[in-house]
This record gives C-alpha cells, sequence and structure tokens, in this order.
C-alpha cells in the first residue's frame, strides 16, 4: 500500500449549520472564501475543485456554486456518496495533490433541503418503493436493539452518548444544535421517540449548511504555515471501501454498514499512515444514532468488542477524557447536511491539531482519525498528524 | 348486508415476493442462489457476489428468527402516533431479511420464530395504497409465529 506524501490541509471554513440557510451559492461562498482566507490563498491558486452535495433540488447546480468564487475556468467535478459525500469529497482534494498533478485542491461541500432522510415519520403520500420503506433510522434502532440484547447496554447509556455531543456543540458556534444549558441523561430520554430506543435529541440534526478544506503539497503548505507561525496539518491515510460479504449481510433497505466494514477500512488507515489507534488524540465517526459511537469504538480497535459502554462511563471519550469522540458535536449536534459534514469533521481536525479550537480543545491533540459511512454503502476513512513547520511532529 | 369481497392484491414492486392473485402461488420471497458458494442471497441478483458466476431463482417461504427489531413512532395527519415494526430476520437458507413486521411493540422477541406473511402498503391516512385497478398493493413482511 502506497504511503500518502506531500498532502497538507492549508485552510478550512464553514458556514453555520441552521435549519433553513440561504442559498446554495451564499452558503457555498461563505464557506469557500473563509476556507481560502484561513490559508491565505486566494481562488485563482485553486488547481481544481471537488464538489460534495447531495443533488435533491435539480437547481442546486454545484458548479455554479463554485463559480461564485470566482470564474477561473477551474476543473470541478460533482462528488456524491450519500453520507460519506463530504469525505469523499476531500479525498479527491487529497488524490489529486497525493498525485503530483496540482499543487492546490479544494474540497467544497454544501447540504441544503434539511439533509439526510433519516427518518420518515410520517407515512408516504405516494407508494414508496421497496427499498424506500426501510430507511436508517430503522435501520440503527435494530443495532441498538441488538446491542442491548448481546452486551446489556441501556438507554441511559445511549442517552450519555448524545447529552455529550450536545454539550460539545455548545463549545462550536456553527453548530446546528446548541443548547443554552447542559443537556443532561434525563433530557434526551424525555424527547420524542423517533425508532426506538432512539429518540429526537439521539439522532442525526438535519440542517443546510456548507463547509470547505483546501489542501496542498508540501512547498506550498510550509510557505503558508511558516507565514502564519502555524504547524502543518499533513493527511497521513485516505482510505474508501464499499461493502464485501458476509454472514448476515443485509442487501435490501437502509445498509450503512455492516460493522466489519469499519473494521477493515480502519485497519488499511492505519497501516498507511504507520500508526495505531492507541496513538489517536481525537476521533471523528459516523454518529448519526448513539449505537453507532458504541460500534465504533470497538471497530477501530479503540477496546475490545462488548468494552465500549465502560469507556463511556468512564468519560474516556468525552472532551477531557483521554480519547474524546465528536469534538464539534458530531452529527448528533454539530449536524449532518449530507454534503458538507465529512468536511465538517476535517474542519474540527484541522482546528484541534493546529491547537486553535478554543473552548473544543483537546489538550496537546496530534493525531485524529475521521471516519463516516455512506448509506449503501462505503466507508471512508482519513487519518491526519500535526507536524511542524520545520519538519519536526 | 353481505360483506365486500377481498380486493385483489399486487405487489408494491416487482420481482421481490410472489403474491397469489398475481403469480398464482406464494407468498414466497424471490431469491437467488449460487452452487459456488452454497449461499442464498436476497432480493435477486444477476450474478454471485463472490464468485460472480451464474445463480439460479429460489422461492423462500420458511419460517425465519428474528436478528433484531424496533419500531418507527410514526405519525398520522391527525396528530395520532401509530408504532410501525421494522425487523430482521434471519431465514433458514441463509439471507438475513430487513422487512416491516407486524404487531405492536411487546410482541417481539429477539429469537422468536417469524413467518413470511404480505401486508398491505398504507397511505398518511392508514388505509391501505391502490393500484389504477384498484387493487391492493402489498409488500412482503414477517409476523410472529402463533403459537399452535
Amino acid at each position: 500500500m502506497t504511503t500518502l506524501d506531500d498532502v497538507y490541509v492549508v485552510g478550512v471554513g464553514m458556514h453555520p449549520i441552521v435549519a433553513r440557510g440561504p442559498s446554495v451559492k451564499v452558503m457555498g461562498y461563505v464557506a469557500g472564501s473563509e476556507a481560502l482566507a484561513d490559508a491565505g490563498l486566494r481562488f485563482d491558486q485553486v488547481d481544481c475543485v471537488y464538489h460534495g452535495y447531495r443533488p435533491v433540488d435539480p437547481s442546486v447546480q454545484g458548479t455554479a456554486v463554485v463559480k461564485e468564487l470566482g470564474l477561473t475556468g477551474v476543473p470541478v467535478t460533482q462528488v456524491e456518496n450519500a453520507s460519506a459525500t463530504g469525505s469523499a469529497a476531500f479525498r479527491e482534494a487529497v488524490l489529486a495533490v497525493a498525485s503530483g498533478r496540482v499543487a492546490v485542491a479544494m474540497a467544497l461541500g454544501v447540504g441544503q433541503q434539511g439533509g439526510a432522510n433519516l427518518v420518515a415519520t410520517e407515512a408516504a403520500a405516494t407508494p414508496p418503493s421497496v427499498e424506500e420503506q426501510l430507511l436508517p433510522a430503522a435501520y440503527f434502532g435494530m443495532w441498538a436493539v441488538r446491542r442491548m440484547h448481546d452486551v446489556g447496554t441501556t438507554v441511559e447509556t445511549y442517552a450519555a452518548i448524545a447529552a455529550k455531543n450536545w454539550n460539545h456543540a455548545r463549545h462550536n458556534p456553527y453548530a446546528r444544535r446548541r443548547a443554552d444549558h447542559t443537556v443532561t441523561v434525563e433530557e434526551v430520554l424525555a424527547s420524542r421517540l423517533i425508532a426506538h430506543p432512539h429518540t429526537s435529541m439521539m439522532s442525526a440534526a438535519t440542517g443546510d449548511g456548507a463547509a470547505c478544506v483546501v489542501v496542498a503539497r508540501r512547498d506550498v503548505a510550509r510557505r503558508l504555515a511558516v507565514d502564519r507561525g502555524r504547524p502543518l496539518v499533513r493527511v497521513t491515510a485516505s482510505q474508501l471501501a464499499s461493502e464485501s460479504y458476509g454472514p448476515g449481510h443485509v442487501f435490501l433497505g437502509a445498509v450503512v454498514g455492516p460493522p466489519q466494514l469499519t473494521r477493515t477500512t480502519a485497519a488499511a488507515a492505519f497501516e498507511q499512515a504507520g500508526v495505531g489507534p492507541g496513538d489517536l488524540s481525537l476521533v471523528h465517526v459516523h454518529d448519526a444514532f448513539p449505537v453507532e459511537e458504541l460500534l465504533y469504538m470497538e471497530t477501530l480497535g479503540l477496546c475490545g468488542d462488548g468494552e465500549a459502554d465502560g469507556l463511556v462511563a468512564e468519560g474516556a471519550t468525552t472532551l477531557g477524557g483521554r480519547i474524546p469522540f465528536s469534538t464539534d458535536g458530531g452529527l448528533i449536534a454539530r449536524g449532518h447536511p449530507v454534503g458538507p459534514t465529512g468536511l465538517a469533521q476535517i474542519w474540527d481536525v484541522t482546528q484541534q491539531l493546529r491547537g486553535e479550537a478554543g473552548a473544543r480543545q483537546v489538550e496537546g491533540a496530534r493525531l485524529a482519525l475521521a471516519h463516516l459511512m455512506g448509506a449503501g454503502s462505503v466507508c471512508a476513512v482519513h487519518i491526519l498528524e500535526r507536524v511542524s513547520a520545520q519538519g519536526r511532529p | 348486508m353481505g360483506s365486500e369481497p377481498p380486493r385483489r392484491q399486487v405487489a408494491l414492486e416487482a420481482g421481490y415476493v410472489l403474491v397469489p392473485d398475481q403469480d398464482g402461488r406464494g407468498p414466497a420471497l424471490l431469491a437467488s442462489h449460487s452452487q459456488a458458494t452454497g449461499d442464498t442471497y436476497f432480493p435477486r441478483r444477476s450474478c454471485c457476489p463472490v464468485t460472480f458466476g451464474p445463480v439460479e431463482e429460489v422461492e423462500l417461504s420458511a419460517p425465519g428468527e428474528l436478528y433484531s427489531w424496533t419500531y418507527i413512532a410514526q405519525r398520522r395527519p391527525d396528530g395520532t402516533v401509530v408504532p410501525v415494526g421494522v425487523g430482521q430476520v434471519d431465514l433458514p437458507e441463509g439471507p438475513r431479511i430487513q422487512a416491516p413486521l407486524a404487531g405492536v411493540p411487546g410482541d417481539w422477541e429477539i429469537g422468536m420464530a417469524m413467518e413470511l406473511e404480505l401486508t398491505p402498503v398504507l397511505d398518511p391516512s392508514g388505509a391501505p395504497f391502490l393500484d389504477a385497478d384498484g387493487a391492493e398493493m402489498v409488500t412482503f413482511g414477517f409476523r410472529p409465529v402463533a403459537a399452535p
């Protein structure tokens, strides 16, 4: 497997995730211009753009969004991979630079019209297809029920994970859900039931928003980092995989898994980066529902099977603990507008590794993993590390 | 007044399940069996997912075992909330089927025997969808095997 050489995140930007946002052009411009300003680059210094969005609205023209940043003739490619759209766009930008054919690549993700349709809490007005009857909320509800049976996980543990993420998002000005008080397990459990045992406060927040990441090769990144007195943020692994067949494989309806897919994709990422799960400072995962955080803790190798509940109970995955998860609020509280989500993860990771995350800062953050799933399904895993501009970690 | 004759039933979507009114037999799930792997896959496929070789069409109707369950808290237009069961059932031939479940919360237990049934697809008011000929649109689902 080839290592990833010479790819660095040089700029990140976001439009806040909100219930109803302005036009996609405005949101894309805000995120893109913020990322360019963060990097210290002009749009005409970008060699290619990967635009991630979920085409629920035919009037959302990806190229039109990118043109708001300027008309430079830059090659634009639309990218879509369900919930992992932003990660897929990031991956393409990373690979474009890693290939040596461009110096600077931009990944821009835009989400509108509420984002992912994980729950259909009202019956369809026209006959749904067989596939449409079985949505992700049910799929993850069944994971949660099965885990309660196999491991003894309680709804209180699920609620505690959700509350943790709500409280992390209080420190994130771009998050969809920003509580003005400390969210408790009781409050989460009392919210409206969506798909047993998950309540609305345990479910990924929909919303509109945008996120942008600019990556560059080493010479460009070093110059920009030295100019700003910042460490470098190097991308050391990028892995994307779809399903392999295994016992109990589910083909029909929402499939956002199986858990084995995370295990193998993450293992490939660790090998590519030359690190192990124990080296991580913080983790982002596809936590549309709390059961996923438990499963990914185990399948990412942070603990043995069945042991994740203990990590949560001891506060290990809360900010301040030894392996914080979803430091920006995750899908539940930062939100899941789909196109931007994977890029929002990199936005937080980059700020963490630079030491610029403010109230969300993980002390001494050095190495981070960002994981997302896309229904269908795919798994995307990226690993990033802090490097001093002089080249030392 | 006499009772109305039961409506004709048609599959919500062709290719997943045999409906007696349409196919003369069933209900049975339409699956694919690979001689090379010995595994059976649902829904039907064009080729074996592991060897890419040929598969043969098979029909599955034997009861299975409930692997997991949940229910969606579905809101009707009049504001009432009804639980809509969804489950994963392991069939004896091997495949794990994700499908609607009949019953209410409390009826379902991991490991219980489940049998295939045809269930009407309901509109927001709770009435079955009908096709252009007035036939009831049905899809496959599972219900707990009745106690003997």
